[in-house]
């Protein structure tokens, strides 16, 4: 793990990524297409001299067969992030998800690079009647294409490993909140309040309950495992990790913590319904024993999560500019 | 059987999709059957002793073309999605196969389904989506899915876009996960290849691995009866449902008792040297062993009329009285000419 690419490496996590692995000494080559990325967020590692940035898609396989070259790592994270907008566009998952990571292993295979972290979701359990639900848990029932593009991915990863001989680490992610971050509840609360602040829409009943991870923790939870090279000795080369913490929110929490961070007090419009959009997961919650016991666990709580994720905002709101 | 039904059979001249076809054109209520089909391994013989009936519309598509295939799922009240790579091995020398023939292949299926609001499918799915768990019983919530084959992946990617597409957009499913196929019109596997390299030499037959991988076979034609019953239960599913089956025997049947069970039925005057390789498994991701528990298709009115080793020797006598009537061999496979098989 001495030249890393990392796809999305304009992303939220990408570019946190890149900047954790630059800081450690690590050589960085950076990839993204920019449809969602932002290189404000490359700016630091930009100047960086073992950071190398490529624009690319991860369908052209060529270009990013080209651009490998000379790594020894992957940490896949390129994905299409948004889970509501299958329904508008069901093609996008396919292509950005599945296709995009079969193109990812294709790649590597040429470049005979052979280690993977993969960002997959802890969404692939589907609606888990097992809550915290673990790894093993039994086969999904999905309930958004996204979901499904991360399970082709995972099972693409699996048989890549079995076939060819690759190490993978799949991670299945609970929302990510902190720096950098540009999508979701808390984003889009805090965009409403911009807009006005003496109301706040909550789609669903606002009692759906959710599970959140500080980006820095996802980020050490990756590393470590990686570094580790836990999967070395796995069954088939492969380590499955739920990352998340051992507690979770209602939506209405993270709204209190927003009001409160901001000094708000918001009319509150529920639209009903215990699922905020059409393939919403009611509650996602992992059971994250096994990433502890290799010695990993968070720092922050999903609280101060969410405050350093609203003071960032508050800092950068330039960001609602670029994604609107 | 429902009244005036319109089908639509992917794969419909592949292997199981012919015998699904039989099953179909038998039932004078079945309205009309339209069958999408690129013949890369369906072949027209299978289909050519229906070449009268003005029901069966076969139309030659690449599933891979969305917008091509979209027109022909108009009107259709049921799909059968059997099209798909039907081999596993061919996932290691050609990676984007399994992608393309059964992920893309599938959402292709799932779009045009949902764009012309085709309300049922039954998918064909396998139990190779449980990955190498070697002789633990699968049952439906075995998890998790961890193929070693792009073939499974690509099962599995399946499974996951049919279930999305159920919940988000209200068709509805059924996916089998079936144990080994085997029957007249078989098109791969290990008797086919058994048989064609005794063809050539029936003095000698080797085995890839060491002959001890055991999985369960069901003769096609049973299976085709489990597709029925599977159509019949995707009708009372609501809007947005879906429900995933094994379609299997209990137990499974070891390679050799295949070549020895293939080699007695053959009967040739002389002896034929079984020559057994070292490995466990037959080829890099091969599932060497699987064991699966069907008892949630039994229970819910489908029982197999068979053990493994059963359809097994079905199966082969089956072949050995089809493989004389083919027609327009596209392949080598035939009847060895020394063979004198047992009535």
């Amino acid at each position: 793990m001495q030249k890393i690419f990392v796809t999305g490496a304009a992303g939220f996590i990408g570019s946190s990524l890149t900047d954790l692995l630059l800081q450690q000494g690590r050589s960085v080559v950076g990839w993204d297409n920019f449809s969602t990325g932002q290189s404000e967020f490359l700016t630091a590692a930009g100047k960086h001299p073992n950071f190398q940035l490529i624009r690319g898609d991860n369908l052209d396989l060529d270009a990013m067969t080209a651009a490998m070259k000379g790594c020894d790592a992957v940490v896949h994270l390129a994905a299409n992030a948004d889970v509501r907008f299958g329904l508008q566009h069901p093609r996008r998952d396919l292509e950005q998800n599945t296709i995009a990571t079969f193109n990812v292993l294709e790649a590597m295979r040429a470049n005979g690079v052979k280690v993977i972290g993969f960002a997959s979701s802890g969404s692939v359990y589907g609606e888990a009647t097992t809550i915290p639900t673990p790894e093993d848990y039994s086969f999904p029932i999905q309930t958004s294409l996204y979901a499904a593009s991360k399970v082709a991915g995972e099972g693409m990863i699996h048989s890549y490993c079995e076939g060819f001989g690759f190490e993978s680490y799949i991670f299945r992610f609970v929302s990510i909140l902190g720096e950098r971050y540009t999508h979701g509840h808390v984003f889009d609360f805090y965009k409403q309040l911009l807009d006005h602040p003496d109301r706040l829409k909550i789609l669903g009943d606002g009692k759906q309950r959710k599970s959140y991870l500080y980006i820095q923790d996802c980020l050490d939870a990756i590393l470590h495992v990686m570094t580790l090279g836990t999967a070395k000795t796995a069954k088939h080369r492969v380590q499955t990790y739920n990352l998340g913490t051992e507690e979770f929110v209602q939506v209405n929490d993270s709204v209190g913590y927003l009001c409160r961070a901001l000094g708000l007090k918001p009319e509150l419009e529920y639209t009903g319904g215990n699922k905020g959009w059409v393939g919403d997961n009611p509650f996602i919650f992992l059971d994250t024993k096994k990433i502890r016991a290799t010695g990993w666990k968070p720092k922050l709580t999903i609280e101060q999560g969410i405050l350093r994720t609203v003071e960032w905002l508050r800092q950068n709101q330039w960001v609602y500019e670029k994604r609107t | 059987m429902i009244h005036n039904s319109t089908y639509l059979v992917t794969g419909g001249a592949g292997f199981i999709g012919s015998h699904l076809l039989d099953v179909l054109l038998a039932d004078p209520a079945t309205k009309e059957v339209r069958v999408l089909e690129n013949f890369s391994s369906g072949r027209r013989e299978h289909l050519a002793h229906h070449a009268a009936d003005a029901r069966l519309k076969i139309h030659t598509v690449e599933l891979l073309e969305l917008e091509k295939i979209v027109p022909h799922f108009q009107g259709v009240d049921q799909v059968f999605h059997l099209a798909a790579n039907p081999d596993a091995r061919w996932g290691i020398d050609n990676t984007r196969l399994d992608l393309e023939q059964e992920t893309i292949v599938t959402y292709n299926v799932l779009e045009a389904m949902r764009r012309s609001q085709t309300p049922r499918l039954v998918f064909s799915s396998s139990g190779t989506v449980y990955g190498d768990v070697g002789t633990t019983v699968t049952h439906e919530k075995l998890g998790p899915a961890l193929p070693t084959s792009l073939y499974g992946a690509g099962k599995v990617a399946s499974e996951g876009l049919i279930s999305a597409f159920c919940c988000t957009f209200g068709l509805s499913a059924i996916i089998f996960r079936f144990g080994n196929i085997t029957g007249e019109r078989t098109t791969h596997g290990v008797i086919y290849d058994f048989i064609r390299q005794l063809a050539k030499n029936s003095a000698e037959l080797k085995v890839l691995g060491n002959g001890h991988q055991a999985k369960p076979y069901v003769y096609v034609r049973d299976l085709v009866a489990g597709l029925m019953f599977g159509q019949a239960r995707c009708r009372q599913l609501a809007a947005g449902q879906f429900d995933v089956f094994n379609l299997a025997p209990d137990g499974a049947t070891s390679v050799r008792f295949i070549a020895a069970e293939l080699i007695r039925q053959l009967n040739f005057p002389g002896p034929t040297q079984i020559n057994y390789g070292e490995s466990t498994q037959g080829w890099p991701g091969d599932v060497a062993q699987s064991r699966m528990d069907s008892s949630k298709l039994r229970d819910a009115g489908f029982p197999l009329p068979r053990s493994s080793d059963q359809a097994v020797q079905l199966a082969i006598q089956r072949i050995l009285a089809w493989l004389p009537s083919r027609t327009s061999a596209q392949d080598d496979l035939r009847l060895p000419a020394d063979a004198r098989p047992v009535a």
